[in-house]
């Protein structure tokens, strides 16, 4: 009955198209950089049909033959509308104009991306309006602006974020298409994405298409610009603490660009002069961006892009005693940093098929080094010492993936491709050196070598590989769906053993697949509403063992192994979505319910701070996790006045069999209430403002509930004493103070022919709101108390930015 | 206007270096106190059992014990017996307060002459007209017998090495504790060896100047059963300690011989007393032990230390422990 179905299916498609069919193709560009635009809508109205640019600006639509009124709309873009003669096969290449601002409460025609959308659960905001939301520092923070979307917890300090309870090891932030794995700069106060080098933003935390694989909670895209094809760009910010420049420009005028994006902080030359010559200071975080694109002919363009951050923070003190001619140095450093590259492809095989070739690779490690040395002259001649800590772990990825986006018909979208990826693991390592040496004269003292490796998890390698095929089908006027089938392999190839594992060798252990099954509906009720839903099933074959009060930069990356199973989830959403006022507001309602096994969590009492084993000795395996929750969304992406409203309300729970006595207890990062407003309001051509209020229940947190006398003991003397033991009840059966805090930022602009600058000065929690990053016990005045640690207090910023064109 | 900005900013300057840290109310639900039950039974020695109540973690009360309670003792769920107080026999016990002062509580145990045995369940049921009834079970593991018992103070003169060997009972999982007791004479001026007590075990520790020990002696040994204490093998001993835990999990169902070596300066002439101490008890007496010692040696975790380790508590509807072991000692010193 099936098949019969499908073949009607395929047959009613192909005959809705049985006279003569030819399609318009082409890429989308902004007039003035060049740069192709994502999300384009291009719409045949006379019969009800369209289709959106691609990632690359690319789109295909088939029509019959004959005229037709095609729409091209997208948000903060002049519409336009060309009347085609559509006899053959053509090309219509789009440069769109960007509309003045106070021009951009118009309406926008064709149509409604919320609501015609056949995904749930994603969000794009404009880098535009990223820009827009005031910022700790003054520093524009990609992470930061995603961790004001419903759904999106995030704590206070770090850049980390956790979606609809998942933890932030279930993210894919994707800069590029190449995964990146520790987003952070200075422990989280910023992330390492340069927002100046970005082009677009884009969320999806549900629903999940085919194409996406590897995590459990979200993916998150991130696409650098691709640098001006027209003409040359300087845009240079001086912050208080960090500052940026980019430039960008064509290499040859239409064909080939570049952008190149650096930051850097200077704490460390500020504080330099202040400083005694005997020390040496290195405080400093980095990014660099830079990105080539060729357009080599109207079918193949490449793209290089690359990413380069790090973070060091480093003393060294050296001192030498005149008097006991004795000299001594101690160095310590921490260095943390991503690696990221992308050689991309694009290829047009037809007007109808798309194909985008990408190699990757992705470099995050972590090192510390610390040393003490040590000469002294003695009576028996030269005495040395020196004592060396190290401590490396990271993880590298090399990887392949073939895209392919194929346009039949304005009935069918069907996208498929294959990814791999090499992962090497180097989930930590620590190595003691000491040498100590005395005089050979010297008796009294005997030398002393030791060189070891303590908390030592060997390195491993690991294949993934994953198979796609998805079809966003229009089944009706009203009725679309996204269908889609994942399909996953994974092995570990442990470098170590004798017994070496091939790529292949476990084709045929059925563990090692998995076939994750994705589809995603949406019924038009009318023309401004529609309904929702998705299923999507998802495998991840990493972990991050991560300490469990906060995010640090020395979280460890580890690979699922026999004893420690992928991590899977399964996710279901319904979603409401209309454009009210206009078309000027997007509105969704959506509600989630998701579930995740193999999740695993240090055991109590272990960090990797402080661990001395193997990592697989120091976790808790086999954990279930559940969420649930609803989300409401009103946003503004056009006019004098854009932002949006969240508002999430959700549960988290985790059941591990050695934690809580095997019963279920909240997440961490459990937050029933979360809610944001963010809003920014252009007053004239000369000043605008942002503003930001957020708002968040309480985390979860475990602390004593009472006190009680342990067993009496009989100690020296027959003396008798007890321990007063601590019970702590269920786990995080607690809750912190409630999180919220205003920010405001005001800018001025200032425009002339061939330069325009903005100063602003911000204010990042306004209120001076004691939030709370961490709390510990304590006593006061023979009191047991809780004390709370917060992070920042108000802080005021001020930073001045110009572009030279 | 510019002075007001200049003078606004240097405000938020100055506001933005304010203090980080301050004491907070935490929704903590009032704790309302419940019956605490502690206990060990031992196959060798009648049973007493202590119960107090509990008070809230951030209550300015402190727990004390409780004398006038009903205490059942049911042994495979026959009662057989009512542990009660003697008033006669009141004992101070010192626990220590937030600044590490001790402070005396007045205490009387809940005993019985009733003498347990191996391989029966054990429950002893507290009841109190203001408290919630109480109950714990605990199970008391079979005996084990020892061969092979040697000592060896000749092959090294800087150890004197002790073994012994017993046979694993295949069907359970088991769990054993061994510790080392010596009371000494000792000429020269050594002290302070040893510990201040065990987990409910032997009490101990030198007294300075007097040339004497009495109490847990340190072993050391690299048997791969036993937890690994040296991460950094010392003169190639993996563990060193006053007693130690270890399951059966490396010798399931085998014969398991131990040896362990202690230091010369624990000199065996000057000793009127050397024993050791091995017991075998359930997994609930396992489960206390590890986590109470782990608890202790973690201590409050923070921010940098992971979730703290809770401590086992068996007790329904109240808190502590009943636990039991079935421990056997056997004398090195004077020889039996």
């Amino acid at each position: 009955m099936k098949k019969y179905l499908i073949i009607l299916f395929i047959f009613s498609s192909l005959l809705a198209f049985s006279q003569e069919i030819f399609t318009i193709s082409g890429y989308v560009t902004d007039a003035n950089t060049g740069e192709n635009i994502i999300g384009v809508n291009i719409f045949c109205k006379n019969l009800n049909l369209g289709v959106i640019t691609n990632t690359y600006g690319y789109y295909s639509l088939t029509l019959p033959k004959g005229n037709h009124e095609v729409y091209y709309s997208f948000i903060g873009y002049t519409s336009q509308k060309n009347n085609i003669d559509l006899n053959k096969n053509t090309i219509v290449n789009i440069n769109f104009k960007p509309l003045a601002v106070d021009l951009q409460e118009v309406t926008v025609s064709g149509q409604k991306s919320i609501v015609e959308n056949t995904q749930t659960s994603i969000i794009e905001v404009p880098i535009e309006q990223i820009k827009n939301i005031p910022a700790l520092l003054g520093e524009v923070d990609v992470l930061k602006a995603i961790q004001l979307l419903p759904g999106v917890q995030s704590s206070e300090g770090s850049t980390g974020f956790y979606v609809r309870g998942g933890g932030p090891d279930q993210n894919l932030i994707l800069l590029d298409g190449v995964p990146v794995y520790n987003a952070s700069h200075i422990g989280g106060l910023f992330s390492v994405f340069n927002a100046d080098a970005i082009k677009s933003v884009r969320l999806t935390k549900g629903g999940f298409p085919a194409r996406f694989g590897g995590r459990l909670s979200s993916v998150l895209q991130i696409d650098m610009k691709e640098g001006n094809l027209k003409k040359y760009n300087v845009d240079a910010t001086l912050g208080l603490l960090t500052s940026k420049a980019t430039i960008e420009g064509p290499i040859i005028k239409d064909k080939m660009s570049f952008i190149v994006s650096a930051r850097r902080t200077y704490i460390d030359l500020i504080v330099k002069p202040f400083l005694p010559s005997s020390t040496d200071l290195s405080l400093y975080f980095y990014d660099l961006n830079a990105k080539i694109n060729y357009k080599i002919s109207e079918k193949d363009r490449i793209y290089l892009s690359a990413y380069s951050g790090k973070d060091l923070f480093g003393v060294n003190f050296n001192e030498t005693d005149n008097y006991s001619n004795e000299t001594s140095e101690l160095d310590f450093s921490l260095g943390y940093g991503n690696i990221t590259s992308t050689l991309r492809w694009n290829h047009l095989f037809s007007e109808k098929t798309f194909s985008n070739t990408t190699l990757t690779y992705s470099r995050y490690s972590f090192n510390t080094d610390f040393g003490v040395a040590a000469n002294q002259s003695s009576i028996y001649g030269s005495e040395s010492y020196n004592v060396n800590f190290g401590y490396l772990s990271g993880i590298e990825d090399l990887g392949a993936r073939i895209d392919f986006d194929y346009l039949p018909n304005p009935y069918h979208d069907i996208k498929f491709g294959s990814s791999y990826t090499y992962h090497q693991f180097t989930p930590g390592e620590t190595n003691l050196n000491i040498l100590i040496d005395y005089p050979s004269l010297d008796t009294s003292n005997s030398d002393f070598s030791l060189d070891t490796v303590l908390n030592f998890s060997p390195e491993k390698n690991a294949h993934e590989i994953y198979f796609y095929v998805e079809d966003n089908v229009k089944i009706s006027n009203r009725l679309k769906a996204n269908i889609g089938l994942h399909l996953g392999y994974y092995s570990v190839a442990n470098n170590t053993s004798t017994e070496s594992v091939g790529l292949f060798d476990k084709i045929n252990d059925k563990s090692n697949l998995s076939l994750q099954p994705r589809i995603s509906t949406r019924y038009l009720l009318n023309e401004n509403w529609s309904v929702k839903a998705s299923y999507a099933k998802m495998q991840q074959n990493i972990h991050l063992l991560s300490n469990s009060s906060v995010g640090f930069p020395s979280d460890l990356w580890v690979p699922a192994v026999n004893s420690v199973p992928s991590q899977s989830s399964e996710q279901w959403a319904a979603n409401i979505s209309t454009q009210i006022y206009d078309n000027l507001y997007d509105l969704s309602f959506e509600c989630y319910y998701k579930t995740m096994t193999n999740l695993i969590t240090y055991k109590a009492g272990y960090s990797n701070l402080e661990n001395t084993e193997s990592w697989e000795n120091a976790i808790e395996t086999d954990g279930e996790g559940v969420s649930y929750g609803a989300e409401l969304f009103l946003q503004k992406k056009s006019g004098k006045t854009t932002g949006w409203i969240g508002y999430t309300l959700s549960w988290s729970n985790r059941r591990f069999e050695n934690i809580n006595f095997g019963e279920w207890y909240p997440y961490k990062f459990d937050r029933r209430h979360d809610f944001s407003i963010v809003l920014s309001h252009k007053f004239n051509k000369k000043y605008d403002m942002g503003a930001t209020w957020v708002y968040g229940s309480g985390n979860s947190l475990t602390f004593p509930q009472a006190v009680y006398i342990g067993i009496p003991q009989q100690g020296w003397e027959n003396t008798m004493s007890a321990d007063i033991v601590e019970s702590y009840g269920e786990r995080n059966s607690n809750r912190m103070p409630a999180y919220h805090r205003l920010d405001v930022a005001i800018n001025k602009h200032k425009a002339r022919k061939k330069w325009k600058s903005i100063l602003s000065i911000g204010v990042y929690n306004l209120y001076n709101r004691k939030n709370p990053f961490f709390a510990y016990l304590d006593y006061q005045n023979n009191n047991r108390v809780a004390k709370q640690v917060s992070l920042y207090p108000i802080i005021p910023s001020i930073s001045y930015r110009i572009q030279i064109f | 206007m510019k002075k007001v900005s200049v003078f606004s900013l240097f405000f938020l300057l100055i506001m933005s270096c304010s203090e980080m840290e301050t004491v907070i109310d935490l929704e903590i639900p009032t704790h309302e106190p419940v019956l605490v039950l502690n206990g060990v039974l031992d196959t060798d020695s009648s049973i007493k059992v202590s119960v107090s109540h509990s008070a809230g973690a951030f209550d300015n009360a402190n727990p004390s014990f409780i004398r006038n309670a009903e205490a059942l003792l049911f042994e495979n769920g026959d009662l057989v017996d009512t542990l009660s107080t003697n008033l006669d026999e009141l004992q101070t016990i010192y626990i220590e307060d937030v600044n590490y002062n001790s402070i005396p509580l007045p205490m009387y145990y809940y005993k019985s002459d009733f003498i347990p045995k191996s391989e029966k369940t054990y429950k002893i049921e507290v009841n109190h007209p203001d408290y919630n009834s109480i109950n714990a079970t605990t199970f008391i593991e079979k005996g084990l017998d020892i061969y092979d018992l040697s000592i060896d103070s000749l092959s090294n003169i800087e150890k004197i090495n002790f073994t012994f060997s017993f046979d694993d009972n295949a069907n359970n999982q088991n769990y054993y504790r061994l510790k080392l007791f010596a009371s000494c004479e000792k000429s020269d001026d050594y002290w302070g060896y040893g510990g201040y007590g065990g987990y409910g075990g032997y009490g101990g520790g030198g007294e300075p100047g007097y040339g004497k020990f009495r109490g847990l002696a340190e072993m050391q040994s690299n048997d791969p059963s036993f937890p690994q204490t040296e991460f950094i093998p010392e003169n190639g001993y993996t563990f060193i300690g006053e007693q130690v835990i270890f399951s059966d999990a490396l010798f399931n169902g085998q014969k398991k011989t131990i040896s362990v070596d202690v230091d010369t300066y624990f000199k065996l002439n000057d000793c009127d007393t050397i024993s050791f101490e091995f017991s075998t008890f359930s997994e609930d007496t396992y489960s206390y032990f590890s986590s109470l010692g782990e608890h202790r040696e973690k201590g409050e975790l923070g921010i940098f230390g992971g979730e703290v380790i809770p401590v086992y508590s068996n007790v329904y509807n109240g808190l502590g422990v009943l636990i039991s072991v079935n421990s056997q000692q056997f004398f090195v010193k004077p020889t039996q």
